[in-house]
């Protein structure tokens, strides 16, 4: 994956200077992952419109490339463990020792991920204050998005070491969308996990491959130029990957600093809305909508691309974008035939 | 610490200020009991939300305003909301003559593939919350027995 | 949506309520009223449980709506106004007829919806009968609440502006009855959690 970040890197050079400072809280914070190592237990609780999720999880990391979160939801006689070991993640049932394995998320080469940074202070308002957490001395980081349309996020960051020990993230309207906390926190010596491995006895089977790509490889992939996609403000590039879901499917990763945004582009002139998802009109189109605690999805059509966008940013930005964007008017009954045709062609 | 009484169906519907929710979850890692409750109560709020939608009967809008209307006022007039109202349903009707909006994905998983991506990706981010951002990438199966209406 | 407040008490300038301006004014109303009507229908039938009573509630609630238009203040929801109008006429309907028995929610009929249920006619759309029923035993200013938070989906702020009374008071009364219901309604909530609906 590091082309792409050698594309963020680029996207750096050319960022607009710093708006505003970002707290020492927040960079030891943004480093303390690659430094500190611990234990501990968190409580995890992420609200959707219609339902809490509350799942305790059991925390192991070590910077020197261990990671293990043991997720056992609060009510259900279930668990699941995600373990990252190096440049590995594996995702089992502890249960059934069945699960997937594929390459952990990569995060950028530059030591501070000083590009988000600036984009956080180009879009967030920083405030700290002193707070105390498991009797902890800390620094509470409130991080206020400069528009209206996406999360507040707020960090308790423990003074000590720069872990952060508490983090929530608040919806426009200032509800709370989701929590972690950690109800129980130890310091471990560095190295304190370097043999462990994942058990041996996993039935594992491969993850989807995901390869960073240039504009060029894509529209090879897609059979066409890639259509130019109107984001929300304050959103920047990060990279762009091709994967495959029935069909290649082009997927360009934004960040305002703070919040992702994921703009998947396919081949094909007739939406595919997702189930549960809900029709919204624009002046080109419709849309389709759907929301995930404070994750959105909209998806449409246009220029012979079925385009989808998800990110923690509020419906209505999301659906003017897309709007920018262009949207296809619904198919005629004509184009339904057309397409039913050309599946029976395919079948046959 | 005692038990958390109407705390809980704050926390459920999330209007709780943050710092009052951490407290709400510590207490529920370890009270069995509220655990119960809030499996309840979130159980009854889906069966509330899960009540069918009773449309009134069509003419009893139509027999209030004219109920208001001989109240109100002795003139009679026509009334353009209601002609304009006639015309944008027939435009409206004959909009979805000419086109047809493409059905629902069949597969129900073609949805959570979007929503499963981006929690990867925002798993990489400086910024992210790693084990939220994991439970994004976890299979709905993790989240389904207890949360049957969450998804 | 939420920083939007409703003022009764702030009237019209005397300019507006000239005969001229009336006729607008009146398909102005027509108009509010019925972008928000299927919804004030529900309202009125969540609080009284019956279809005939919700249609006389409503009217009359349209009726005392329309003569205190002068006084609604444009740019501020109609909606919250009508529920609110509803709402207090509901009560005063509930005051004027006291024989209508009103049950406490220590009093727990327990068998009052329990017996006979058949959580497996649920899926068929069939729901509104056991929980409308249950709804009916909570006295009214719980089932108000429960109408508007857990049945039309308004937030406690919304709710509380509605109630004229404070958010601490739509929690606790909402937390109550949603106690109150899971008892009432054991054999649903049961399956519920099964995910057997």
């Amino acid at each position: 994956m590091r082309p792409a970040w050698a594309l963020l890197v680029a996207a750096v050079a050319a960022a607009p200077p710093q708006a505003a400072a970002v707290p020492p809280a927040l960079q030891r914070a943004v480093l303390a992952s690659r430094e500190v190592a611990y234990a501990g237990e968190q409580i995890v609780a992420t609200w959707t419109g219609r339902a809490v999720r509350t799942v305790l999880v059991r925390v192991e990391h070590d910077p020197d490339g261990w990671t293990r979160l043991e997720y056992r939801p609060v009510g259900a006689p279930l668990g699941w463990v995600v373990l990252q070991k190096g440049r590995e993640q594996v995702r089992y049932d502890p249960a059934r020792r069945t699960g997937v394995r594929t390459a952990a998320p990569v995060g950028p080469d530059d030591e501070l991920g000083d590009g988000h940074l600036t984009w956080l202070a180009e879009n967030y308002r920083a405030e700290t204050r002193p707070a105390t957490w498991l009797g902890r001395p800390a620094t509470e980081v409130r991080l206020r998005p400069v528009r209206g349309d996406r999360p507040e996020r707020r960090m308790v960051v423990d003074d000590r070491t720069g872990v952060v020990l508490r983090s929530e993230r608040l919806a426009p309207g200032g509800l709370l969308g989701e929590l972690t906390a950690f109800v129980s926190f130890d310091l471990r010596p560095r190295g304190w996990r370097a043999g462990a491995g994942p058990p041996a006895d996993l039935r594992l089977t491969a993850g989807p491959a995901v390869r960073a790509v240039t504009p060029e490889d894509a529209a090879r992939a897609l059979g066409g130029p890639v259509l130019a996609v109107s984001v929300p403000d304050g959103f920047y590039l990060v990279g762009t990957y091709l994967s495959d879901a029935s069909g290649p499917v082009l997927q360009a990763v934004y960040s305002d600093g703070v919040a992702t945004l994921v703009v998947y582009q396919r081949a094909g002139r007739i939406a595919r809305p997702p189930r549960d998802s809900r029709p919204v009109r624009t002046a080109g189109g419709v849309v389709w909508v759907q929301s995930l605690g404070l994750r959105t999805l909209v998806h449409w059509a246009h220029g012979g691309r079925l385009l989808t966008a998800v990110g923690e940013i509020s419906p209505s930005a999301l659906v003017a974008a897309a709007g920018r964007s262009g949207v296809a008017a619904a198919p005629r009954l004509w184009d339904h035939l057309l397409a039913w045709l050309a599946d029976l062609v395919r079948g046959l | 610490m005692r038990h958390l009484s109407d705390r809980l169906s704050g926390y459920l519907d999330g209007t709780l200020t943050p710092e009052e929710a951490a407290a709400v979850a510590a207490h529920l890692a370890e009270c069995a009991e509220c655990r119960g409750i809030l499996d309840d109560l979130q159980a009854v709020r889906s069966l509330l939300r899960a009540v069918p939608h009773r449309a009134p009967p069509p003419s009893l809008l139509p027999r209030t305003l004219a109920r208001l209307e001989a109240l109100s006022s002795s003139r009679g007039r026509r009334r353009p909301w209601l002609v304009a109202a006639a015309t944008a349903a027939v435009a409206g009707w004959l909009l979805f003559q000419v086109r047809i909006p493409p059905a629902p994905d069949s597969d129900r998983s073609a949805g959570a593939w979007y929503f499963h991506q981006h929690a990867a990706f925002a798993a990489a981010h400086p910024m992210a919350d790693l084990t939220l951002a994991y439970l994004g990438m976890l299979p709905d199966e993790v989240h389904r027995p207890s949360f049957p209406q969450g998804w | 949506m939420s920083d939007v407040r409703v003022e009764l008490a702030a009237p019209l300038t005397a300019g507006d309520s000239v005969a001229a301006g009336r006729e607008t004014s009146r398909e102005q109303f027509a108009d509010l009223l019925a972008a928000c009507w299927d919804r004030a229908f529900r309202f009125a039938y969540y609080l009284t449980g019956d279809r005939s009573d919700s249609e006389d509630l409503l009217q009359q609630a349209a009726e005392e709506a329309l003569r205190a238009f002068p006084r609604f203040q444009p740019g501020t929801r109609f909606d919250s106004w009508l529920f609110r109008i509803i709402h207090n006429s509901y009560l005063d309907h509930v005051r004027k007829n006291r024989r209508r028995r009103v049950f406490s929610l220590d009093d727990l009929p327990a068998d009052a919806v329990g017996a006979g249920a058949d959580p497996a006619a649920v899926a068929d759309g069939l729901l509104d009968g056991p929980v409308l029923r249950a709804l009916q035993l909570l006295p009214p200013p719980f089932r108000a609440v429960v109408a508007l938070v857990d049945l039309q989906g308004l937030s406690y702020e919304e709710a509380a502006a509605i109630l004229r009374c404070p958010v601490g008071t739509v929690r606790s009364r909402l937390h109550r009855a949603r106690l109150a219901l899971r008892e009432w309604l054991r054999p649903y909530v049961d399956a519920m959690k099964r995910g057997d609906l």
